[in-house]
């Protein structure tokens, strides 16, 4: 231990004394340290908000429970036969009753889709009927009020009522009073109601019923939302299950969402729950939305961002690395003579080489420390400036934000300070193996 | 004969951490025209500080310093490399030549940034200043694989290519054998000799003090004799 | 001047190791940088030509004023009359930028198969359009994927069947009919297109399903439907379009285009707007990724440029440092403090531009050998999957070059400048 602590005392002494050579180092590993958790903070930001998103504003929970051929051919083809029946609520419903311990909450869905007459055209509607107190409590604190304009569905007074997105708002002729700035982040909206006007009182949604009939009912717009994507923006729709049932003319459901109290129990309970209704001849499944078509977009999004992550992991590794490595190949040879001089008073490879560590060890961690403190800084300016941009279909623009994580902080002190080491050994590792007359005799 | 330098009350500081010391007290010293002068002192006496002065790659705290008559303290840096070219030749005891040239490209070094020296001419000087040395057959080689005689003798050729009006060497012979050393010497004095080049050095050998034709002693910073 | 440049070199060989660490670290970002344009250059190109043929948008759309925004609500006030087509095709004829043009309707409706109604939004442009629209070779260049299988000679774009009709897969599956359509029985081909026309009423019209076509968005794949112009105006009772598609003979001419057509409209008091194809309301995907892929791409940059110039600075520094005492020995033979500066510059304008060329070859040899690899990837949005192509094009890793090595020229200069101004006698003693 003292003999740790005197090469650590050498070490501090020799960085403070080669501080140019330091500095050089310093900076090059706080430069990557700064690429690496401020990149990575976005690619957080950006992943918390598209599960924030899914999990949250549309509702999906944890898993979806729904028949196991609803998402195949036949089961786009003919819907209705594929649908969850009233034996497969009930069944359903029992089984989450008797794990509700794990159960937080829950929400029955169905699809609705036909054509909205407004007052002088009519366009393409898609959408869903749910459990309106169980899809605001799924939905949380955060989106709890998901409406831009006027209030949600839980909270309008009773009756025959619908929410809208924008762009489909905007071609049936509704308009906000005060137009707002939209920016969709990890958490919702203002939770206060802020008015707009409708060219027509009410709005005619038509389908085709579950028998084939064609129906028609009257909605009255309650509220305006943000469908996320531009195309589904364009169509979608809300109502209440029990109005959407009505619509469609049918006590079916399409699919139900359930939001678990612990993520480590996700995997027992859909096991549990898939042997049980195979057990009870039901042909339903439950499933992660994220293993659904309906979490394609969030797969796909993420696994594109993982790749951009990636890349510039490896090429901030190759130019910090290849940076650190310059430098401390030039520290080791300048002291070559030095080395000799310890190899001669009796210092074996090991002991010169926890030496070099300690100083490696030393810039790195004050790269990192200076780096973590002008990354936390960064990071805070950038979430208040708050710079909106629009990716991809997204309807409305997100803020640019960076997350702060303490976990990636921890990461990448660990991977850059392993960096400076191994870069180290590798530049001392000629020197050590020099003869000790060469060493002493270098200039 | 003419003075070809003169110090007149020149002091040198340096500070080494929190005490300041006096290299040079007030020294006055003059170089005659021709003149082959050792330099003698101990370490710490001021000789290379003085020569250091002499060949204007240092500025004094007070006094004044002349080449051929004009004040050089007061020569801007441009000024003053251009003199440092055109007038002075420098010797260095680790010979300080440049790694990655030939023994022909060292020695045409100083005449690469001479506009008025032609490229034929440039030619010219580098090859005569070769023969003076003996070393045409080692034109090609790099430094690295010359003896230290050789090299030092490279450092001399270079020194005198651009035909200087002084020769500054300081230990020219420290890091030589002594046959060696006896060898650059006769060189020196020969090229002294033949060329009337003033030449000021400093030095430990007595083989080389005991061929020159003053000898300065310096000590503390003054001149003692 | 040979003499420097020799001597940059020679110094950089001698210092093998730093100089190798140096220049990996350049080449290693800009050949990054280089295979991240071509990615995103790739990408552009896609989603362009997706966003002018595959879509129909052209590479101008002409719509009535706020037509854009509000053709759907109010489609009989926002629609252009036939007497306005004909002076905006009058117009086109007479530029020679035009490739082709075509008025195009937009509507929903239910498609029908007798049993059961799924919605749709049709779009119709006129089957001579469609025709060079689909196989136009910029079509076939960069997005090969979504070039229709029918034949280019097929007689529906003579028009030989003026009610057949083009859906989307997934379209198909809803309404009950597999892919491929053309083998369908002729009473399966029979579907219905049901919707209000322009005044309100309810009209219906039969049609063939004859093609598939992809939209190339996974978002719109279960609506898509491609009529005939013809039919589409039959649906919805009317002479007019919703817009006309503008395809010029480049992206370039879109500006002049433009201005020559504003001119004419305003000339005959037409109440026209005109949008280019990256206007994010014609073509949202592609205005909405290039901003994130360019955003992406800024942020790279910044990291590597900083970081070359980090390394640059560090190399030169250390190289500087060492060769305090032939530093001084130049100074003191003559050499002025600019020019000294200058032999170390060049050294790093030689690296610099050496592995500038290095990271050009390696940018070549690594996009042919993943564009041979033929790897398949799933972008966020678009449907189906797409070969993963590096397109780095050569004028563009020299417009990326040519910044990096500035900065290197700076970043060279300015650390020489101020390290060799030291005093002589301290470099000698180095």
């Amino acid at each position: 231990m003292i003999l740790l602590r005197s090469f650590f005392l050498i070490a501090l002494k020799n960085v403070k004394r080669h501080w140019r050579h330091s500095l050089a180092a310093v900076i090059s590993i706080s430069a990557g340290f700064i690429a690496l958790v401020v990149f990575q903070g976005y690619m957080e930001n950006v992943r918390t908000m598209y599960l924030e998103t899914f999990r949250s504003r549309f509702m999906y929970g944890d898993v979806m429970i729904e028949n196991e051929k609803a998402t195949a051919a036949e089961g786009k083809s003919d819907p209705w036969a594929y649908s969850l029946t009233l034996d497969d609520q009930k069944a359903i419903k029992n089984f989450l009753q008797t794990h509700q311990s794990q159960v937080e909450s829950k929400a029955r869905f169905l699809q609705v889709s036909g054509l909205l007459r407004g007052a002088s055209s009519s366009m393409i509607y898609r959408g869903v009927g749910y459990d309106l107190q169980g899809g605001a409590d799924i939905r949380g604190k955060g989106w709890a009020w998901n409406t831009i304009y006027g209030v949600p569905l839980q909270k309008a007074a009773d009756g025959d009522n619908i929410v809208i997105g924008q762009t489909l708002s905007e071609l049936v002729g509704c308009e906000p009073e005060k137009p707002i700035k939209v920016l969709n982040g990890i958490e919702g909206y203002k939770p206060e109601e802020r008015s707009f006007s409708c060219t027509a009182p009410s709005l005619q949604l038509s389908s085709v019923t579950a028998g084939g009939q064609l129906n028609a009912m009257d909605f009255n717009v309650v509220g305006i939302i943000d469908g996320a994507y531009r195309d589904v923006d364009s169509k979608i729709v809300m109502m209440s299950l029990d109005r959407a049932q009505q619509l469609m003319g049918t006590p079916l459901i399409s699919f139900e969402t359930v939001k678990i109290r612990e993520p480590s129990e996700i995997s027992s309970l859909i096991e549990q729950f898939n042997q049980t209704m195979k057990e009870q001849k039901h042909p339903v499944h439950m499933l992660r939305w994220e293993d659904h078509p309906v979490g394609d977009m969030y797969v796909r999004t993420m696994n594109l961002l993982s790749t951009f992550r990636n890349f510039v992991v490896i090429i901030i590794v190759a130019i910090a690395g290849l940076s650190i490595f310059n430098t401390m190949v030039k520290v080791v040879k300048e002291r070559t003579r030095e080395i000799g001089t310890l190899q001669s008073l009796g210092f074996q490879s090991w002991a010169i080489q926890m030496i070099f560590f300690f100083e490696a060890l030393l810039l790195a961690v004050a790269g990192c420390l200076i780096g973590a403190v002008l990354s936390i800084i960064m990071s805070l300016v950038i979430n208040v400036i708050s710079i909106p941009y629009k990716a991809g279909v997204l309807s409305a623009p997100v803020p640019f934000e960076v997350s702060i994580v303490p976990a990636l902080y921890g990461i990448s002190i660990l991977f850059l300070g392993g960096l400076s080491i191994l870069t180290t050994w590798l530049a001392a590792r000629s020197s050590m193996n020099q003869r000790i007359t060469d060493n002493l005799t270098h200039s | 004969m003419s003075n070809i330098v003169s110090l007149k009350n020149v002091v040198k500081t340096y500070q080494l951490g929190e005490t300041t010391v006096e290299a040079l007290r007030g020294l006055n010293f003059e170089i005659k025209k021709g003149e082959f002068t050792a330099l003698i002192g101990q370490s710490g006496s001021g000789k290379s500080t003085l020569l250091n002065l002499v060949g204007c790659i240092d500025h004094p705290n007070k006094g004044e310093v002349y080449f051929e008559n004009q004040n050089i303290t007061e020569l801007s840096e441009s000024k003053r490399s251009e003199l440092r070219n055109h007038k002075i030749g420098f010797i260095f005891q680790s010979f300080n030549l440049i790694p990655v040239l030939t023994v022909y490209e060292n020695i045409e070094l100083p005449l690469i940034i001479r506009a008025d020296v032609s490229a034929k001419e440039r030619e010219q000087r580098v090859l005569s200043a070769l023969q003076d040395v003996g070393l045409e057959k080692f034109r090609d080689y790099p430094p690295d694989k010359l003896s230290g005689g050789q090299r030092q003798r490279v450092a001399i050729a270079r020194a005198l290519v651009t035909h200087p009006s002084l020769i500054l060497a300081d230990e020219p012979t420290a890091n030589l054998d002594s046959a060696t050393a006896h060898m650059i010497i006769d060189l020196l004095t020969e090229l002294n000799q033949k060329r009337k080049t003033t030449f000021l050095f400093c030095s430990h050998d007595e083989k080389l003090i005991g061929r020159v034709g003053r000898v300065v002693r310096i000590q503390d910073g003054v001149i003692v004799s | 001047m040979m003499f420097y440049w020799k001597l940059a070199w020679r110094n950089l060989v001698r210092n093998r190791r730093r100089s190798l660490a140096t220049a990996s670290a350049i080449i290693a970002g800009y050949a990054g940088l280089n295979l991240l344009g071509g990615y995103i250059l790739r990408v552009e190109r896609h989603l362009r030509v997706n966003a002018i043929y595959v879509n129909r948008a052209g590479h101008l759309s002409i719509y009535k004023k706020d037509g854009l925004d509000r053709f759907l609500l109010k489609p009989k006030k926002y629609l252009i009359t036939s007497d306005e087509l004909k002076i905006i095709n009058e117009t086109l004829h007479d530029l020679p930028q035009v490739e082709f043009s075509t008025p195009s309707l937009m509507g929903v409706g239910l498609l029908g198969n007798g049993d059961k109604s799924v919605p749709f939004i049709a779009t119709g442009i006129e089957p001579q359009a469609e025709q060079k629209a689909e196989n136009h070779p910029e079509l076939k260049k960069w997005a090969k994927e979504l070039v229709s299988t029918r034949d280019k000679d097929d007689p529906y774009f003579t028009q030989v069947n003026p009610d057949a009709i083009s859906i989307t897969k997934d379209l198909g599956v809803l309404i009950g009919r597999n892919t491929p359509f053309q083998n369908l029985s002729a009473a399966q081909k029979d579907l219905q297109l049901a919707g209000l026309t322009y005044d309100g009423d309810l009209n219906a019209v039969n049609a063939t399903l004859q093609f598939q076509h992809s939209t190339g968005f996974a978002l719109t794949e279960d609506t898509s439907l491609r009529a005939p112009y013809s039919l589409l105006k039959s649906l919805y009772q009317t002479e007019g379009a919703t817009s006309v598609a503008v395809f010029l003979d480049s992206t370039s001419s879109i500006k002049k285009t433009t201005q020559q057509l504003e001119q004419v409209f305003k000339d005959h008091h037409l109440n026209l707007e005109i949008y280019p194809f990256n206007n994010d309301k014609i073509s949202l995907f592609y205005v909405g990724t290039m901003g994130f892929l360019y955003m992406m791409a800024g942020f790279f940059i910044f990291l590597i440029f900083t970081a070359a110039a980090l390394s640059i600075v560090n190399s030169m520094t250390i190289g500087i440092l060492e060769r305090g005492r032939e530093i001084g020995t130049l100074r003191a033979i003559g050499f002025q403090e600019n020019d000294v500066a200058w032999i170390f510059t060049r050294e790093g304008m030689l690296l610099t531009l050496t592995s500038l060329g290095i990271g050009l070859v390696l940018t070549q040899i690594v996009a042919a050998l993943v564009n041979a690899s033929n790897i398949r990837f799933r972008p966020p949005g678009i449907a189906g999957d797409m070969q993963f192509i590096l397109t780095p094009d050569v004028w563009m890793c020299v417009m990326i070059a040519i910044p990096l090595f500035l900065i290197s020229l700076a970043s060279c200069y300015f650390v020489s400048q101020r390290l060799v101004k030291k005093p002589i006698v301290d470099l000698l003693v180095n």
